[in-house]
C-alpha cells in the first residue's frame, strides 16, 4: 500500500518535472524564434501573425467586452449599497477604476482567451501532432516552434494587452452605467475615476496581461506538442492545458501582486 | 550507382518490448527498396529511426554519408534536405492549400522570387497530375489525391531519396495503382531512390528492386522479387500468400482459455 502510494507520488514529481522543465525549454526556443530568429534565419512570421491577431484580437472584443461590461455592472451593485450606507457612494468610481485597471481586466481577460484561444491553440497543434503534419514540417527542416509557436506569440503577446486595456475601458463604462442607479452623475463618475487612477495601475495591469500572454501560448503550445494516442489525448490534453493555464494565471497573478506591490 | 542508405545492426526497444533488432541493409542509389510487413511488425519504427523522426537503441543508419542516429541538428538540417516523406495520411498542413504546401519547403529554404516558386510548384504539381488543384484545401481532396499531393511536396526541393509510409493504406484498386505507377516514375523519370513501407504485396512487388521482410523486428528475408517469390521459408511463403493459418500466427492470447473462463 505504502510502496504503491510512494509509487505514485514520484510519478507524479516526475511528470511535474518533466513538464516544468518542458515548458521552459519551449519558452526559451519561443523567444528564440519570436525575438533573435527573424534576424539570424528564414521566418514567416509576418505571413502567420497578422491573421492570428485577428483571431485573437478581433475576434475576441465582442466577448471581452461582454464580460468587462458586466464585471463593471457587478462590481457597482456588489459594493454600492455599502458604500451608500456610509455616504460615500461616490466612490465606487475608483474601487470600480483601480479593481479592474489592476486585477479584473487583465485577469478576466486573459481567463476569457485561455478558453478561446488557448484551448484552439492546444487543439489546433495537437491535431497537427497526431496527422503528422509537425513531424512533416520537421522533415523539411522547418522549426515547428518557429513556424507555430512564435507567430501564435507574436499575436498574443500584442493582442492580449490590447485586449486589456479595452476591458478596462468597458468596465469603467460598465460600472459607470450602473453608477446612474445610485444617482451618481456620469461626469462626475468618470471625473472621481481619472483622479483615482494612476499610472502604476494602468502599467502594472498591463504588465501582468504581457505575462499572462506568454503563460496562455507556452502552455497552450507545450500541450499540443506533447499529445499521443489520438483524438482521446487531443481532448485530455486540451482539458488540462486549459486548466494548468488558469492555474498558473492565478499563480503569475499572485506573484506579480506581490513584487508590484513591494516594488511601486 | 553507390549505396546511399546502409543501416548497420540497428536495435530499438520500447519498454520490454522489441520492436527492432539487428535490422541491418542497403539501399541503392536509384533503385525502389521496399519493406515489407505485418502490422506491429517494426515497419514504421524503422521508417522513423531512418528519418531522424526516433532514436534508436544502438546501430548506425548511414544516410549519404551522415549517421542519423548522431547527427547534430544541423547535420540532420542538411541531411533532411536529401530526402523527402510521404507521410501514411499525406500530412499536408490543412490551413495552408496545395499549392502553398507544395510552396512551403521552396519558400524557406530558398531566395527565389514568389513567380519562380509559382512555376516550380505547377511543374511539381503537373508531376503528380494534380497542375488543376493548386487552389483547393488538403480537405476538398481525396485520399489518393492527397497522397499525390504529398508527394508533389516530397520532390519540391528534388531530393535524392523519397521514403513512403503506407503508401497504398486507405485507398481503392485504381487510386493504388496511379500511386505505383507514381512511384515508379519517380525512379525511371526522376532518378530518385524509393524507399517503400508497405503491406500491400501486390504493389510492392509491382514497384520493387529489391525487398525485405521485416517480421517481429526482424529481418526474415530478403532480396529482389524474384527471389522472394521462390523463397520456400514458411513464413514467407503465408505473407505472399495471404495464408491465415502459418507461423505469422495473428491470434496472440496465451495461458488457460478454459481457467480464464472458469475464472471469471
Amino acid at each position: 500500500m505504502l510502496a504503491s502510494r510512494l509509487a505514485g507520488l514520484a510519478h507524479t514529481l516526475r511528470l511535474f518535472f518533466e513538464n516544468t522543465g518542458g515548458m521552459y525549454l519551449l519558452l526559451r526556443q519561443t523567444l528564440y524564434w519570436t525575438f533573435l530568429a527573424p534576424f539570424r534565419e528564414k521566418t514567416e512570421h509576418r505571413r502567420h501573425a497578422f491573421p492570428l491577431m485577428e483571431a485573437i484580437g478581433n475576434k475576441s472584443f465582442g466577448i471581452v467586452a461582454l464580460v468587462a461590461f458586466l464585471i463593471g455592472v457587478i462590481l457597482v451593485i456588489q459594493t454600492g449599497y455599502i458604500l451608500e450606507r456610509y455616504g460615500q457612494v461616490r466612490q465606487v468610481s475608483g474601487l470600480v477604476a483601480v479593481t479592474m485597471t489592476r486585477e479584473l481586466g487583465p485577469l478576466m481577460t486573459a481567463i476569457v482567451l485561455v478558453a478561446r484561444v488557448g484551448a484552439a491553440f492546444t487543439a489546433g497543434i495537437g491535431t497537427m501532432q497526431i496527422s503528422d503534419e509537425v513531424l512533416a514540417l520537421r522533415t523539411m527542416s522547418i522549426n515547428p516552434v518557429g513556424y507555430l509557436v512564435a507567430p501564435r506569440m507574436i499575436a498574443i503577446l500584442i493582442m492580449l494587452p490590447c485586449l486589456t486595456i479595452f476591458a478596462n475601458i468597458v468596465g469603467m463604462a460598465g460600472g459607470c452605467a450602473m453608477g446612474l442607479t445610485f444617482g451618481i452623475d456620469p461626469w462626475a463618475y468618470i471625473a472621481d475615476s481619472t483622479n483615482f487612477l494612476q499610472m502604476q495601475d494602468l502599467i502594472s495591469g498591463v504588465a501582468k496581461s504581457g505575462l499572462f500572454a506568454v503563460v496562455i501560448c507556452i502552455v497552450s503550445c507545450y500541450m499540443a506538442f506533447r499529445v499521443e494516442g489520438g483524438p482521446e489525448g487531443l481532448a485530455r490534453n486540451t482539458m488540462v492545458s486549459v486548466v494548468t493555464q488558469l492555474v498558473l494565471l492565478i499563480v503569475v497573478d499572485g506573484f506579480v501582486a506581490a513584487f508590484l506591490n513591494a516594488v511601486l | 550507382m553507390g549505396t546511399l542508405i546502409d543501416v548497420r545492426h540497428v536495435r530499438k526497444t520500447f519498454g520490454e518490448k522489441v520492436a527492432l533488432d539487428d535490422v541491418s541493409f542497403t539501399v541503392e542509389q536509384g533503385k525502389t527498396f521496399v519493406i515489407l510487413g505485418s502490422s506491429g511488425g517494426g515497419k514504421s519504427t524503422l521508417l522513423r529511426i531512418m528519418i531522424g523522426a526516433e532514436h534508436a537503441d544502438s546501430g548506425e543508419v548511414n544516410l549519404d554519408g551522415t549517421d542519423i542516429t548522431k547527427a547534430t541538428e544541423s547535420e540532420m538540417a542538411a541531411a533532411r534536405r536529401k530526402f523527402g516523406v510521404l507521410f501514411q495520411e499525406g500530412a499536408l498542413l490543412g490551413s495552408l492549400t496545395v499549392g502553398e504546401n507544395v510552396a512551403l519547403p521552396i519558400r524557406y529554404h530558398t531566395k527565389l522570387p514568389p513567380r519562380t516558386i509559382e512555376i516550380m510548384v505547377k511543374m511539381k504539381l503537373e508531376l503528380v497530375g494534380l497542375r488543376e488543384a493548386d487552389k483547393k484545401l488538403p480537405s476538398q481532396l481525396s485520399g489518393g489525391m492527397r497522397k499525390r499531393a504529398a508527394l508533389a511536396r516530397a520532390i519540391a526541393l528534388d531530393p535524392l531519396i523519397i521514403f513512403y509510409d503506407e503508401p497504398s493504406s486507405g485507398l481503392d484498386p485504381v487510386a493504388t495503382a496511379v500511386i505505383s505507377q507514381l512511384i515508379n516514375d519517380m525512379k525511371t523519370k526522376m532518378g530518385l531512390t524509393n524507399v517503400v513501407i508497405t503491406h500491400d504485396i501486390q504493389s510492392a512487388f509491382e514497384i520493387a528492386d529489391h525487398v525485405v521482410l521485416l517480421h517481429r523486428g526482424k529481418i526474415a528475408a530478403q532480396g529482389t522479387v524474384s527471389e522472394i517469390l521462390q523463397n520456400e521459408d514458411p513464413l514467407v511463403r503465408q505473407f505472399i500468400t495471404g495464408s491465415a493459418t502459418g507461423p505469422l500466427e495473428i491470434r496472440s492470447s496465451e495461458g488457460d482459455y478454459y481457467n480464464d473462463l472458469l475464472n471469471i
